[in-house]
This record gives structure tokens, sequence and C-alpha cells, in this order.
């Protein structure tokens, strides 16, 4: 609606044309300056007092040309590409002759184009360096070279204050990316992305939690080729996301894309090629091994038990000898060296008027998991066009195909037991992988029992075939478009408008094949298959007035307003169908029984207004303020406002005349700010009391009310003051950045906080709570030496965040506790961290039948008041045996109950951050790049589900230290099938996750461009890289860089066997010509 | 020409800016979902939260029958029995356990009130949906309101009483208990005022025991007055429904149509289940030894059957495995499996209501109108008749044991213990914790034996989850520490 308005006033003013008098026509001749040789084609313009092309022509073949001009003392300009514009006062002449420069003679003078770079917040056009706020910059130049496939992947552990960890090391896998810690408990700690001075979508279908919402969709961050990147802002304070507004509580990333600039045409190729290595994976219990643990579990379990199941038994004589008594090793036969190729292609270029960049990117790669993979193909036009001196045209337009295939998995993305490589480390391993007949020849197929002692094929089924023959598959369409539109009203007023469209389609197939589970016709699911549909368009538009007026003294001004609107539209649709004869015909509308169809939509809208203001006062004060209110579409009427404002000073002491005379100074700035930010509601119409259908009775149907009306739901802020210093010494070798913030969330929107059930709900949405992240940020650059042929620096930076609950509500509860295996309590504690595990302590293992006994305080055992014998050590309600974990009995009840439960650790790191080391000489230049984190802690689950000898999954051979008989000591307990308390939720499975990595060592050569012979050829670069070669680690687990994905805050620092990161090895090229 | 344009762009500008349509703009609603301005235009409206309401209801038979079987002695512990319920089978109880969520009901109770609430101004906006629909629509409503407080009290004796639907979150989400003869005279009231409204029938069997019509509510309220002593009331309920004519005990040879096929003519009122609308209860799968038996037949009390009747093996259980049959079988032979295992679950019958005017009569010392009518059921099960001493005592335990015969593992039994068990204070407190150690451990017999005398102790602890979010619910007395 507003867009419209605006795009028809636009167009009515694109029409307001010049007015048209008398015309003459002017003829003349167009040669080279040196040759004199006429030019065949070249362009003639008039151009008026504002620049804009009136008319045109172009010469013949003997390089003539006539042109008709309109009006008094009319201007030519003269164009031929190679050649440098010119321009002519025509004065009464009616024959013009003109002499051409050719631009050959200056290729090697370096092109500098006058434009503000670096635009600080996104939105206005401020530098960096004038800014009073913390932004830290990263120019993409500095990550050539690197076999990256995302934007989140190339930034981590090289800002400072920005924690990025994988999610999964599967192809198109997201990237966790936190910004001063959690703000909030709503599970999306992920910030906003300004990708061109638009908010940029990184989620699709949020609001559906139906079905299975993906949180790994979040994906490939950006879908957008690292190549097509000049430069990532990352804006950390609350003063400059302010202007974010209510998106902005986690903070900003600001990327600009590159265009093209006013030069000769240029091509760049950029070529990589990557093999990427599994890391090796947790020693696994052999077939043998397995079956003996098998039989202890179950003889513990039911000593008077005698009978052995047969697949256990090793007999010749049974008809699936064959396929059992094997030896597999589930996990390497899922397994596959992935490759990487990725393939760029961009032509830059430009004249006076139109300026272009236009690219074109293909990314194939193959995942270290059977199955899995990504292709990519994108594509890319950034155009400048400038109508005249006061009128630009900017239109961006980008199209991404993504086409990624996972792993088939069931239900939500984190369901543990449903993934592929968590079954491979399930999977019974005396189980054969394709099955035999009962002579021993291989029948061809894959070995998928309906039943096997491990449990239903359904359960059970066969990894490898679901990693071959099962579908995971999404097709993604995006286009994005951004048109802009720039008018300089007065000297020093400019007017832009935006249009941007976000247009994304997703198609996602999903299959369980039958050679994977072998379940028969007639079971729900036989070829299991679904389809689904997600669309997603967004609308925004912007209306900007900028005001920067020249002002003599010193004063610097820019006053800016904003008016912007954002629209966004969802709808999803699926269907579901199983019981389809053949796993080829997987379509679901392919006769199958148990259809399901499903769909849903949802729209947001939000308005914004925004006034800021920046002042310098010649180059030594600076200030900045401004206020935005944001409406949503997700609250009431009542709240549905939020304001917030913003206020910075700086204050550069190197540019005070009492400094000026310390030359080893070159920079220094003292700064400080506060800010608001605001957090809406998630889900759509979450304020509203909706009546939606649900079951009814008999043949009746029902409709209940969902949920109440939230009169009260209001915005979570998050206000931060910052305070901090950059600081450069002797001419720029020396570059320090620290700051120190203390940022504060109240209000917290709690989507499932319980509330009594006596209302007729269990759980509403509601803001509580208070939160604070304090912490601070180092960064350093050390250019150490940059002499003629050799140059060394070095970068680090290192930070700390101390994330604490201040504040829950008095009746606040969310735990749901019984003394149950393999659960953490979930609490939320004030004056701890979220992500805070709580659990027992484990202190081994009973040795003998008689140390299972209770102490008092005072180290006394506890007797049984009516017998006087000790009390027999209670968990729950069954008595612990020999062999059994040991807890500590805080309470000293000779009871391991909820009471026993305290603080085992967090999974916040103490600190991180990340260091680089960059060599050159000559042409050649090492670069290298470490990432690390100090003092998070991690639930190991994978280990925790391969000790546990609890159930009849395989174990890791750690368990081959098993207690087995009394008297033996160690640190494992007995095997025991479905019974006892093994392996509560304690310290055994918490361990310290910190870790130095190796991220990037890439090896390069430059050539010089006057050592290039080539015709053509301006430059060629050829580079090795190296990608996560080690990794310094006391965490037993695979990866200690366990990443937080879901929306479960619960969920944090749980490694749950996802892919680790794969070790890869690039060979990459990019030339220039 | 140049300011022209200018003033163009100012006021395009300013036309985007102060369009007082921006707040509509922001006013969205859901496609797929009504909001609750939409909602309750039509007689449709009211009926889908009606349905909705039995259905939440229906969704808890399984429990019901739980909190009403468990401790009464007659049922014991199965193979597959889940761990909460085996604790308090076996007498230990906390307020950790499952088995004390009353979340279900109070959704059954939300969904009443509004009804109760809304369903009025519905008759103003649809001309179709008369007065008098709306009266019977409320008397189920109702209907549904207190028989879920007549469970909540049964079990945890007090609990709050919300009369109120919540409907936005500026409502006290943090209500105290109320106390017993609050919600009691509560439920009185509005059933009187339901059984003034109800419908006598809806025109289809499976509607007529399915949903609350006069004598579902007739019969409930006869419970009730049962529950409070007041004898006379109880009685002039439970004529009203014996004396209709629309119910008739069953005969020896089809005692098992009561649940199988169900909806049998002595049936009053039965949650309906059926494969035809996709529901099942879950009582096959629980009941069944196929399916893993999460509970059997006490064995210790068997020998309350007379070889002769009816109700004995084959019918209330099975020979083997014990299974309790009345959930699991189609006839005393083939077991009910997949294809019909969407038994309904009885909540009245006429041997019910006949059984609770004798008690009726008991109370009231006329033994001998009593005994006819014990004796009228033992006849018709193939059991001779039986005489007594006219003393209280005993025709308690005749009674007590005839409804063990006809009700068992209906969910009625523990209920009845409590009933007969606290009347004239306490005088039969001996008989309910019998029943209560009856499927305890040997080792823990002596101690429960001590801990039952508290008659607190009969009543179910709130669930920790209530007491931890809402501070203002004090736990029972029995489980306070």
């Amino acid at each position: 609606m507003k867009s419209n308005s605006f795009l028809i006033l636009t167009i009515a003013f694109l029409c307001v044309n010049g007015f048209v008098d008398a015309q003459t026509i002017i003829r003349g001749l167009v040669t080279d300056s040196i040759s004199g040789e006429p030019l065949l084609g070249a362009t003639v313009v008039q151009i008026d007092q504002s620049n804009r092309f009136i008319n045109g022509t172009i010469t013949d073949v003997n390089g003539n040309y006539s042109i008709k001009i309109s009006g008094e003392q009319p201007t030519l300009g003269f164009s031929y590409i190679g050649y440098k514009f010119k321009t002519l006062e025509a004065g009464d002449r009616k024959e013009i002759h003109v002499q051409l420069v050719g631009q050959r003679e200056e290729l090697d003078e370096v092109v500098v184009v006058a434009e503000r770079t670096n635009a600080g917040d996104g939105l206005s056009n401020i530098a960096v360096r004038d800014l009073a706020t913390s932004v830290s910059s990263i120019d993409m130049s500095d990550l050539e070279g690197m076999p990256v496939a995302s934007v989140a992947e190339a930034l981590q552990g090289r800002i400072s204050g920005v924690d990025i960890s994988y999610t999964s090391g599967d192809p198109g896998a997201g990237m966790s990316i936190k910004i001063r810690g959690n703000t909030s408990l709503n599970g999306n700690s992920q910030p906003l992305i300004i990708l061109d001075g638009v908010p940029y979508e990184t989620t699709i279908g949020a609001d559906f939690n139906f079905l299975d919402a993906d949180v790994a969709d979040f994906g490939s961050l950006v879908d957008l080729s690292p190549a097509d990147i000049k430069s990532i802002q990352v804006l950390k304070d609350a003063a400059s996301t302010a202007v974010w507004g209510s998106k902005a509580a986690n903070g900003v990333i600001v990327i600009t894309t590159k265009r093209g600039i006013n030069r000769k045409t240029q091509f760049v190729l950029d070529y990589r090629a990557s093999y990427v290595f599994e890391p090796k994976p947790l020693p696994m219990l052999d077939g043998d091994q397995y079956v003996r643990l098998m039989l202890d579990s179950k003889f513990n379990r039911n000593p008077t038990s005698t009978s052995i199941p047969d697949e256990y038994l090793n007999d010749p004589n049974s008809p699936d000898y064959y396929n059992f008594n094997k030896n597999t090793n589930w996990v390497e036969a899922i397994n596959q060296n992935g490759y990487t190729n990725d393939l760029n292609f961009s032509v830059a270029g430009g004249g006076d008027k139109a300026r272009y960049r236009a690219s074109v990117g293909y990314y194939d790669q193959k995942g270290t998991t059977i199955g899995t993979g990504l292709r990519r193909i994108s594509t890319r036009l950034n155009l400048d066009y400038i109508i005249s001196n006061r009128l630009k045209l900017t239109s961006d337009f980008s199209y991404t195909n993504n086409d990624r295939d996972q792993n088939y998995y069931d239900g939500e993305w984190d369901n543990r037991d449903k993934q592929v490589r968590a079954l491979a480390y399930r999977k019974a391993p005396h189980m054969s992988i394709y099955e035999y007949d009962p002579l021993g020849n291989l029948t061809g197929n894959f070995f998928s029992p309906v039943n096997s002692r491990q449990g239903s094929g359904e359960s059970y089924p066969n990894p490898v075939a679901l990693a071959k023959d099962g579908i995971k598959n999404d097709l993604k369409d995006r286009v994005l478009t951004n048109f802009q539109l720039e008018f300089n009203i007065l000297p020093g007023l400019n007017y832009y408008a935006n249009v941007s469209f976000d247009i994304v389609n997703n198609r996602g197939t999903k299959l369980l094949p039958e050679s994977a589970t072998g379940v028969q016709m007639g079971n729900n699911a036989l070829n299991r298959t679904q389809t689904k549909e997600d669309n997603q368009s967004i609308i925004q538009t912007f209306n900007k007035l900028i005001y920067n007026p020249e002002l003599r003294g010193g004063h610097d001004l820019m006053i800016l307003g904003m008016f912007s609107t954002y629209d966004k539209y969802a709808s999803q649709m699926s269907l579901a169908s199983s019981g389809i004869p053949s796993y080829a015909l997987y379509d679901p509308s392919n006769m199958g029984i148990n259809d399901q169809a499903t769909s849903a939509q949802s729209r947001i809208r939000t308005l914004s207004y925004l006034l800021n203001a920046h002042y310098i006062y010649r180059d030594r004060y600076i200030l900045g303020g401004g206020i935005r209110f944001d409406g949503d579409s997700r609250f009431g009427r009542n709240n549905r406002y939020g304001s917030f404002p913003s206020l910075s000073v700086a204050w550069r002491l190197s540019s005070e005349e009492f400094m000026s005379s310390l030359d080893w100074l070159s920079d220094f700035k003292l700064r400080t700010s506060y800010g608001v930010n605001g957090f809406p509601a998630q889900g759509s119409y979450e304020y509203l009391a909706k009546y939606e259908s649900s079951y009814g009775y008999m043949d009746m149907n029902g409709i209940r009310l969902g949920n109440v009306q939230l009169n009260n739901l209001r915005w979570e802020t998050t206000t931060q003051f910052d305070y901090g210093f950059d600081l450069s010494l002797l001419n720029y070798k020396i570059t320090v950045n620290f700051d120190v913030y203390n940022k504060f969330t109240k209000d917290i929107i709690f989507a499932n906080l319980s509330v009594p059930s006596t209302s007729g709900f269990s759980t509403m949405t509601s803001n509580w709570g208070e939160m604070r992240n304090k912490g601070w940020e180092f960064n350093l650059i050390l250019n150490v030496v940059n002499k003629g042929n050799f140059s060394f620096d070095f970068d680090f930076n290192l930070s700390r965040n101390r994330n604490i609950i201040e504040k829950i509500p008095e009746n606040y509860s969310n735990e749901v506790f019984g003394v149950e295996n393999g659960e953490y309590a979930r609490r939320i504690v004030e004056g701890y961290p979220i992500g805070s595990f709580y659990g027992f302590i484990y202190q081994g293992v009973y040795s003998r039948p008689e140390d299972v006994i209770g102490y008092d305080n005072e180290g006394n055992v506890i007797l049984d008041p009516a017998t006087g014998e000790p009390l027999p050590l209670m968990i729950g309600n069954i008595n612990v045996g020999a062999g059994d974990a040991i807890y500590e009995d805080i309470n000293y009840d000779a009871k391991i109950d909820e009471l026993d439960i305290v603080y085992l650790g967090d999974a916040n790191p103490d600190f991180y951050g990340g260091f680089g080391l960059n060599f050159r000489y000559k042409n050649f230049s090492l670069n290298s790049y470490y990432t690390y984190k100090i003092g998070q802690d991690v639930i190991n689950e994978t280990r925790m589900y391969t000790e546990n000898m609890y159930s009849m999954d395989n174990q890791s051979t750690a368990v081959l230290r098993r207690w087995r008989k009394d008297g033996d000591v160690t640190d494992i307990p007995r095997a025991l099938y479905v019974q006892g308390y093994n392996w509560l939720g304690s310290d055994r499975f918490v361990e310290d996750a910190s870790f130095l990595g190796m991220r990037t060592l890439t090896l390069a050569y430059q050539t010089s461009a006057a050592a290039l012979k080539i015709k053509g050829i301006s430059s060629i670069k050829g580079y090795v890289t190296g990608y996560n070669l080690f990794t310094l680690t006391n965490y037993t687990g695979q990866d200690p860089d366990v990443g937080f994905s879901g929306t479960d805050p619960f969920a944090i620092g749980k490694d749950r066997s996802k892919t680790p990161k794969p070790v890869s090895f690039t060979l990459g090229i990019n030339m220039t010509f | 020409m140049k300011i022209f344009r200018i003033v163009i762009f100012l006021s395009s500008i300013a036309l985007l800016l102060g369009n007082q349509a921006c707040s509509e703009w922001l006013n969205l609603l859901p496609e797929d979902e009504l909001v609750s301005d939409e909602f309750w235009m039509s007689q449709e409206d009211v009926e889908s939260v009606l349905s909705n309401t039995y259905g939440t209801f229906s969704g808890e038979v399984k429990k019901l029958l739980l909190w009403g079987e468990l401790r009464g002695g007659l049922m014991s512990e199965g193979r597959n029995i889940p761990s909460d319920p085996s604790r308090i089978l076996k007498g230990d109880v906390t307020e950790t356990n499952s088995l004390t969520s009353w979340s279900a009901l109070y959704k059954v109770i939300n969904g009443a009130n509004q009804i109760i609430q809304f369903a009025p101004s519905v008759v103003d906006r649809d001309p179709s949906f008369s007065k008098l629909e709306l009266n019977q629509i409320i008397s189920e409503a109702l209907f549904l309101r207190s028989i879920s407080y007549f469970y909540l009290v049964r079990t945890f004796k007090e609990v709050p009483l919300i009369l109120e639907p919540y409907t936005s979150d500026e409502q006290d989400y943090y209500p105290a208990k109320s106390t017993e003869e609050d919600i009691m005279s509560q439920i009185i009231s509005d059933l009187n005022r339901a059984l003034d409204n109800a419908v006598i029938s809806f025109g289809s069997v499976e509607y007529d025991k399915g949903r609350a019509t006069r004598y579902a509510i007739g019969a409930l309220l006869a419970d009730v007055y049962l529950w409070l002593d007041d004898y006379n009331n109880a009685i002039i309920h439970c004529d009203e429904i014996i004396g209709s004519g629309r119910f008739a005990l069953l005969g020896a040879g089809n005692w098992f149509q009561n649940f199988y096929p169900g909806n049998s003519n002595s049936s009053i009122f039965e949650i309906q289940f059926s494969k035809r609308w996709g529901t099942t209860p879950g009582l096959y799968e629980t009941f069944s030894y196929q399916r893993g038996r999460q509970y059997t037949i006490n064995p210790r009390i068997l020998d309350i059957y007379e070889p002769e009747d009816v109700r004995g093996l084959g019918t209330t259980y099975s020979s083997n495995n014990l299974e309790i049959w009345k959930y699991v079988g189609i006839n005393p032979e083939e077991e009910r499996g997949d294809a019909y295992n969407d038994n309904n679950f009885i909540i009245y019958r006429l041997a019910d209501i006949m059984l609770m005017k004798a008690e009726a009569l008991i109370q009231l010392d006329n033994f001998d109108d009593a005994l006819s009518i014990i004796n009228e059921i033992r006849t018709k099960r193939g059991i001779g008749e039986t005489s007594m001493e006219p003393t209280k005592e005993a025709f308690e335990d005749l009674l007590l044991d005839e409804r063990a015969r006809e009700l068992a593992a209906e969910g009625k039994f523990w209920f009845d213990l409590i009933r007969i068990g606290k009347r004239d204070n306490y005088r039969r407190k001996e008989r309910v914790i019998t029943a209560l150690i009856l499927n305890a451990s040997a080792d823990v017999i002596l101690s429960l034996q001590t801990k039952f005398q508290d008659p607190n102790s009969w009543f179910l602890p709130v669930s920790r989850d209530e007491l931890q979010i809402n501070t203002n619910l004090q736990q029972n007395p029995y489980y306070q520490n």
C-alpha cells in the first residue's frame, strides 16, 4: 500500500522533464589523440547543467557525427571505451572536431574513487572513524583465499565480542552467532543482518512450529557468495544498533557488497577446490564385544535367566548366521571423503554515468556423511546509474538457487535418536550392512530386518540404507531486489527512497525408505514421505531524508529522518503419506495411506520512524543521538509501539592541539554510548486470543480457545552502556580497541512460561525476568615489520562476557523433574548464567555390596532406627547395588533425590576470541588464523549415550572398563538393561571444552603486475589452504566447538554427535584480467 | 519548476509519514484461526466448544478410572505397570506423582465456563439459535463442570473453584483452594439448574448415552447427594431414573453387553469412543495381557464371586492371566484386538444407581427395601437372594461387596470406600484401610496402617508443579511437611 503510493509519486516526478526549444545541429570528427585515427562508434552526447544526458549519437565508420542540440550554451560530451571522457562548451560553433586521450598509459595508476566508504551503521554514510559507537569492521580482502561457504564461517574468531560456532559440519548447516552473549531466552540470539542497507531475513517460516520446524535451515546465514562481499561491520553497542530498532537487540552485522566503479571493465575469476576429511570417529565396540556386553547387561538385570538369544549364539546352522556375527563399523560405513568446488566469476566496471558489477557463482559440496551435499548457483547484478548531478538510481538484483541434501531424520532436527550419524553410533555392530542368504551369498539388498533383538527396523533403521536411499532435500530459490532512488533536493539535503523485495521458495522432500526399515506393507512407516512448500515474501520500503550541510568553522552535522515499513507474508503447505509400494515413487501423490495435508499462513508487519543526528566539531568532539519508534503487528494496541533512544559521545584527543606534538600518537579516541533495543513477540498473531480447530467428541467437530488474549504482553527491552577507546600508535603500526559494556535485558518474553493449570492452560507467553550481560573486548593489530620485501603482522582479540540471570518471577517454575537417567534439571536460578547445568555429583562406582551405605554429615553410617542395620541407599524407589554409580549424597539422608542436585558448570566460555599471523615475503604470503574458547563446559551427550549400557545401543570402547564383579575398582558402572540409575545427569558427562583450534593456514603466491607477461591478465593469485588442521583440547568428544541451535535454552551446550567440522585442504586460484 | 519538484517530494513524504491508516495497517488477523472478537457468533460456535469440552473430558477416562480404582484394592499391578500408578498402588503417594495432575479437568472446566459465560450472547447474534437450545447446551456445560469438580473433590478434597472463563492475561491466575463445602454447594446448585433445562433425548442412542441427558445429570446429582449424606435427596433422584422406564437391568446372559458392544439398555452415561471417529480410550491396551497388561484383577478378592455369578470369570476377569476382561474381551473367549479397541467408558449405569439407592436406604435404616434392591440385582446376575442380620455394618459390607462384584475396575470402588468410610465420624475407617494395604508389600504394611489412620491421607496431594507455580495454593494437610 505504502510502497505503491510511493512508486506512483516517484514515476510522476520522473516524468517532469525539461522544456524543449529551438534546435540546431552540430557536426564533427572524433579521432585518437596520438595516432589521429578516426574512432568508430564513439558516443557523443549533449549534457545539461546537472550532467544529465539530453540527447546522444554515435560516430560512423569514418568517425563523423552529427547531433541535434537544444537550448542555449550547449555542452557536449565525448566518450569511447578505453579513452577518457571529454566535455566541451559548444558555444555558437556548428562544427567541432575532438581528439580523445587513451587511458592505456595510465593503467598503472590506481583509480581512486571519491566515495565515502564503510558506511558505519548501514543506514547513514558516516565513516567508522567518525562514529562514537563500538563498531568492528572487516575488509573482505583479508579473507580472500579462504575456503568458506558462508559469511559466518569467514567471520569466526575475527571480531572481538562475536561468538560463532558450528551447529553441524554437514553442508549448508548453519552457524550460531552471538554478539555479546545471550540477551534473551527466546532461543533466537542471532543478530540482524543488514545487506546493502536493507534488513535481510535469515529465517524462513520461523512462525511455524508444527511439522518439523528446521532450525538448521537458519542455514547458510546469507545466501550470498563470500566473493561478492566488500566489507562487513559488526555493530555491538546499543547506540549503534538502536537505529535498527526492535530487530537489533542481538547486535547487527552490516554487509556491503561490491559495486562497479568508474574504470575499465575488470574480470575476476576465482576458483577453489577442496578436499574434505572426516575427523576420526569415536571408537565403538565391535560385534563380539557388543554381544558380550548385551549378555552382561541382560544377566545383571535378571541373574536367574540363562537363555541366550539366537542372534548372539554363534550358531552356523542358524539361517541368519551370516547376517549376524559381523563386526560392522557403522560410523565408518556412513563416512565419505567430501569435496568442494567453488567457482566465482565477476565483471565490474563503468563510466561516469553508469557503473555495474555482475557476478555468477557456482558452489558444489559433497559432505562427509554419505547423502549430504549442497549445490548453489548464485547471480548478482549491482547497477548504479547517475541520471543527473542530483538524481541517482541504484538497483540490485540477486538470485540464488540452493539444492541441499541432508540425511533423512524423523521429527525435530535435534531429535538425538533419529539422525543418521547418531543411529550409526547406536546400531548393533554384530549386524551386517548387506543381506546374506542362508548359504552366505550376498543378496544385493540391505540387511534391514523387520525386527531384531535390538528393536524394530522402524526404530533402528539400517544407517547405511538410510544415508543412501533416504531423502531430505531442500530446493530453495531466493530472489532479492532492491531499488533505490537518491535525490539531491537542496545542497546538503538528500532524499532516498528504497523498495526491496525478498522472495523465497523452498521445496522440501523427505523419504524414509523401506530398504532401511524393512517394514512390510500395511505399516505406517513403509516408505514414509513428505513434501513441503514454504513460500515467503518480504516487502520493505524506506524513505530517508539526510541533511548534511556544509558548515564553516569545523562543524559537521548530519541529521537523518526515516520512515520505513516491513511486510512479511509466509505460507507453508505440506503433504505427507506412507505405504507407497516402491520408494522410487516417493512423491506423496502416489497412492499412499495415512495422507496428511497441513497448511499455515502468517503475516507480520512493522512500521518505523527514526530521527537521528550526528555532530562533529573539528574532528575532536563527536556527539550522536537519536530515537526510533517501532510499531509491530505482533503486539496489542496498548503496547504496540516501542521507543528506542540512543546517545553516544566521543572525544578524539589525538586531534587536540596540545596533543599534536606527539608524533607517535596516530589516533586516540575515547567514547561512551547508551542505547535501548527491543525484542518483539515471536509468532505472528501472538497477542490475540484465538479459537482454533481441535478435537471434538463423537461426530461433532471441536473448537477451543487456543490461547488467551495477551493484553499485558509488551516489548522486551535491552539497555546497554558501552565505554571504550580506540588507540593507534606509530603511524598505525599498533592499533588497540577496548570496550567495556553492560547490557541489561528486562521484560524478557518467555513463550512457554508455566501458569497454574487451574486456568485451563498450562503455559502462556509473558514478560518476565531480567538478565544482564557484562563484559569487555580487547582487540590488537600489530604491524610488526613492513620493509620492502618482507612484512609481518599480527592481530589478536580477546573477549569476556558474563551472563547473569538477575530476576525470575517468584512463582516461576520450569523445572520438570524426576530422578531420571540422562536428564539434567531444567533450572533457571537467579545469580547464575543461562546455559548452566544442574545435576548430581558422580563419585565413581560401588566396588562391593558392603560399600553401598549412606553416611551422615559427620561420616557415620546412617542406621535404620527400627532395625539398627545400615539404611540401604536408595535412588528413586530402588536399592543401589555393587557396580552401580556413586552419587554424592549432599543432604546426608541415604537417598539420592532432587535435593542432591547442584550446579555443575555452564556452557558460556569465560574467554573467547582469535588471533592471526600474517607473513609476506616478496610474492609469497603465509597467513594463519586461530580461534579459542576458554572455560566453556559442555554436556557430552554423545558420551552419555555411548557409555550408559542401559539399552541395546552400541557403546564406546570405554565400557570395556566396566564393573563386572565384586571388588572391581573402575570409573564405569555395570551394564544394566533398562534398570537402575547409573546415568543420571551428573558431572560425569560435563566436560571442560576449552580449545584452541587452527582455523586456516594459507600459503599464497601473487604475481606483480609488471612480472606478468601474459597479455590481458593483470594479476594472478594462487593459494593452498589447510582448514581445521588441529584443535588442542581436553574434551573427549569429537568437536569442542558445540553450537547452540534451536529454541530451547536448556539445550545450550549439549553435544549431540552432529557431524563435526571437517579437516579440509583447498587449492585456489584468483585471476584478474 | 524546481520548487514544484521539491513540493511533490516533500508532500509525498508527508503523505507517507502522516498516514493515519498506519495504525490500522498493523492490525492483522490470522487466516486459519478465529480471534475471539469474531467467535461466539453462531450456534455452531457454541456447539463446537461444547464438543471440544466433552472431548477433553473423554481424554481423561483412564486417569478417572485410576483415581477411582487404584487404591480400592480390586486391582493389582501387572507386568508393564508404569512407575507412578505402581507407587500409589503400593501406598507410596507423593506430590511428584504424575497422577496428581489435575490440568485436564480444569481444561474441561474452562471450556464449560466459556460456554456458560459467552453462549447467552450468541442468542442475540444468531436468530436460529433459540433460548431453549441455549439452555440445553448450558445444562450440558454445567454437567461437565460439575462432574469435573466432583471428581476433583473426591480425589483432592479441596481445590480452587473457578467459575469464570480465562480469556485474557489480565485475570488472576493464582487462586487459592476453596472449601469442600463451597464446591459441593456450587455443584448442587449448578446441577439443579441443569436439570431444569436438560434434554430427555438427543434422538440417537449414542448421543443419549454419550451426552448429558436429564438422567445423566440426575445420576450425578444422586451421587453427589450420597457423598454429602443427603439420603432423601439421593433417593429422589435415583427413583426418577429407576422409574423412568428408559433403563433396565440386563439379564444374566446379557450382562457383558454393558462392555461389549456397550451403550446397553442399562447405561445412563458413558463416554463414547469409536473407530468411526478415530477415537480410542486406550483401555484395551492398558489391560490386555498381549499389550503388556498394566493391571490385573487382584487375586485376593476373587472369592467375592460365587461360581455361578455371571460377573466373575470370563466377564470381569480372565482365567489364566487375570486380565480385567471387561476392557479386553468382546465375549468370554475373544479379545477385542486392534479392530475393537474403541471401548466406551461407563460412568453411570442402572445397577450403580440402584445400589446408590440401596446405600441411602441402609443409612436411613430401611434394610428391607435395601435388601430387595440388592436381591433384585443378585437374581439378575445368576446368584441367589441373600439375607443379612439387619445391622448397618452388616448391610454396608453387603452393599460394598455387591458394588465390588458389579462395578469392579469401573473407577468407582475407591470413592465408595471413602464415602462410606468417612460417614458418622469415620465409623468405618478400618474398612478403608484394609483396602488400602491390599497391594502393599509385606514390610511396609504395618507403617502404612498407621499412616492411613489419618483420613487426609486418603486424598491425593496437590501436584508439586502446581504448588511451585502458584504460591497461593496450600498443600493438602497430610502432605505438608
